[in-house]
């Protein structure tokens, strides 16, 4: 045996393999890998879908995925850097004014947007008060929506027409819902929406009018992404960025616990496949101690054993990752590979002699005998033991393998 | 007697211990030739199974030489020990140590094929069939008596044709007449391939079997005697 050659080496790695297959010593640890590995899939996907769900809909209370907002319109190259990138635009302006009919005037919350608003989600208008909701769509120049209570209030009806400032619309329809009116002091009045081409006729912004100027963009995450950090170098003072998550501020709060709740749950999913790994693949190891030491009377070198081992693992590890395919054999393999690697190459033949009654100091509780200075007996009994009972002893130390495994996968 | 395969000279042990360093073996010496057997005897914890470590060459001494066919084991490293095991020496533990995922015979191939014996299947089954197993091939560990395992492990350490066989109370875990039996069969081997047997046993009928019988009390060699 003086050198064992590859093929040889894995040729029996193979069979051990396959025996231990077949005497059913490597289901449980399959088992366990399957488990883990398919449990945080599962909980990562799920999350993952989860979140962007959440994502979505929380945009729709903003209209958009990203909103400019200022008290002034913004500027030119503002807008057309966003449209340089491909993202979606909407301009609307929101402020608040009298509105005048026939029998009287009411202060009201204006919001003059034009054909591309809304870009996520719909608004919904009626014919009637209390009618039938129909999604989509906008009012049309010289047309305005509006709320029913303005109606009761004013004492008109649809197909009525009132003034906002020097211009007069006709109410052609009753708006019932717009995805992104917020809780806010212009919520307080009713709702009139009307054209942005009308805006200008109705001479109600003048300089130092209370108005606001949002400018809604949607698209996709990376020039998003790109947009937002070269219009946060250069903003006014007058201007903010608002998304889903600040954009609304109880949306925010909550989708950023629902967030972190998936954070969690994927964190904690990860930690319990690396212990359970690792539980498994520790059990293993001890099993395989008497195994290897054994291997080592009958000649086997440290090399050829740590050779042996590591050829049978790189097998077994194969094995889950067909079954999964993104990331099974490496955790397998890392955790397996940190207990049985130490386990296996440092045994000594000396330590398969637990039957032989060796003499009292070698039998000291290995933790006792630092590696160092003690003989050579009790250190590789102690390495062997440090490995072995490590998880076992020091969870803590066994969740620490994980991140590596989860990071290495 | 043939010529020496295996030679100790002024061999000690001592470990450290809480106490201090603590002598497990004093300065002993033996000669054995190819072919001889020895017994080991002594009271428990005496020294016996560290003095088997040591001549195996599992252990170093701590002072003193081992001299396994021909080779020096002091300068050697654990690498180069094990090259000398698996090609001179077979081991019988008292508790067998079978691996339980192979059958008999596969425990029995397990040195040949390290060895790369392409006839590792062939030589295991006459071997099992020479102890008596020759029905119980595909049986585990576990579905064979302690007897029966322990006549497989005898099979795996003769598989090898070691020049040195030793034994560490091959008959410890067995009843009185399963004992005799694996003794005849030690023995009976023992005589058919020429092999040097060392054994460390209690069984002191077991041991007056060997042509050489060695006691140990505390560590010192009180009675090396021929038998």
């Amino acid at each position: 045996m003086t050198h064992m050659p590859l093929s040889r080496l894995c040729g029996l790695a193979l069979r051990q393999l396959l025996r231990d297959i077949r005497a059913s010593e490597v289901r449980v640890l399959f088992f366990a890998l399957l488990v883990a590995v398919a449990a945080s899939t599962a909980i990562g996907y799920f999350g993952a879908r989860l979140n962007g769900a959440m994502q979505l809909r929380a945009s729709e209370f903003l209209g958009a995925d990203l909103v400019l907002q200022g008290s002034a319109p913004a500027r030119d190259e503002q807008i057309s850097a966003g449209k340089a990138l491909g993202l979606r635009h909407a301009q609307v302006v929101e402020f608040t004014s009298v509105v005048g009919g026939d029998a009287g005037i009411q202060l009201s919350s204006i919001k003059a947007a034009d054909g591309a608003y809304p870009l996520r989600g719909q608004v919904r208008s009626a014919a009637a008060p209390y009618a039938e909701e129909t999604p989509g769509g906008g009012p049309a120049p010289g047309e305005a929506w509006v709320e029913p209570r303005l109606l009761a209030a004013l004492g008109l009806s649809v197909g009525d027409s009132i003034d906002v400032g020097m211009k007069t619309l006709r109410m052609s329809r009753v708006l019932t819902y717009e995805p992104d009116r917020a809780n806010n002091f212009y919520s307080l009045t009713p709702r009139v929406m009307m054209n942005l081409t009308d805006l200008q006729a109705t001479g109600v912004i003048q300089p130092g009018s209370r108005v606001s100027y949002r400018d809604l963009w949607r698209g996709e995450a990376q020039p998003l992404a790109q947009y937002r950090e070269g219009l946060q170098k250069n903003l006014a003072a007058n201007q903010r960025l608002l998304d889903t998550r600040d954009g609304n501020r109880q949306i925010g709060g909550a989708l950023g616990k629902a967030e972190r709740y998936l954070n969690m749950a994927s964190l904690v999913a990860v930690l319990l496949a690396g212990v359970a790994v690792a539980m498994s693949a520790s059990r293993y190891a001890a099993r395989r101690l008497d195994a290897s030491a054994l291997l080592r009377c009958l000649g086997l070198s440290r090399h050829q054993a740590l050779g042996l081992y590591c050829l049978n693992w790189r097998c077994s590890a194969w094995w889950p990752h067909w079954r999964v395919p993104w990331s099974a054999g490496w955790p397998s393999w890392a955790c397996s590979a940190c207990c049985m690697g130490c386990c296996q190459a440092w045994c000594r033949p000396a330590e398969s002699c637990r039957h032989w009654p060796v003499s009292p100091p070698a039998w000291l509780p290995w933790p006792a005998s630092p590696c160092r200075r003690s003989q050579p007996l009790a250190r590789c009994r102690h390495c062997a033991y440090c490995a072995v009972t490590c998880c076992r002893r020091h969870p803590a130390a066994g969740w620490c393998m994980a991140p590596p495994c989860w990071r290495w996968a | 007697m043939g010529p020496s395969i295996l030679v100790a000279q002024h061999l000690s042990k001592v470990v450290p211990s809480a106490e201090g360093d603590l002598t497990i073996l004093h300065a002993l010496s033996l000669d054995l030739a190819q072919g001889d057997s020895l017994a080991i005897v002594g009271a428990s914890g005496s020294g016996k199974s560290t003095l088997l470590g040591l001549l195996a060459g599992l252990d170093r001494p701590s002072a003193g030489k081992v001299i396994l066919a021909g080779h020096d084991l002091g300068p050697l490293d654990e690498d180069q020990r094990a090259r000398v095991r698996a090609e001179h020496v077979g081991f019988v533990f008292q508790s067998f140590q079978l691996l339980d995922s192979l059958n008999a015979l596969e425990n029995v191939m397990l040195p040949l094929e390290l060895d790369g014996r392409r006839d590792a299947r062939e030589q295991a089954r006459t071997l099992l069939e020479r102890v008596g197993l020759g029905k119980r091939l595909s049986h585990t560990p576990r579905q064979l008596s302690g007897g029966e395992q322990q006549r497989v492990a005898i099979a795996r350490a003769f598989a090898a044709q070691p020049a040195v066989l030793f034994a560490d109370e091959p008959t410890g875990n067995l009843d009185s007449h399963t004992g005799e039996r694996i003794s005849d069969l030690l023995f009976e081997l023992n005589k058919e391939r020429g092999t040097t047997l060392v054994l460390v046993t209690h069984d002191e009928r077991l041991a007056r079997r060997c042509r050489r019988l060695i006691r140990l009390e505390a560590g010192h060699l009180v009675a090396p005697v021929e038998a």
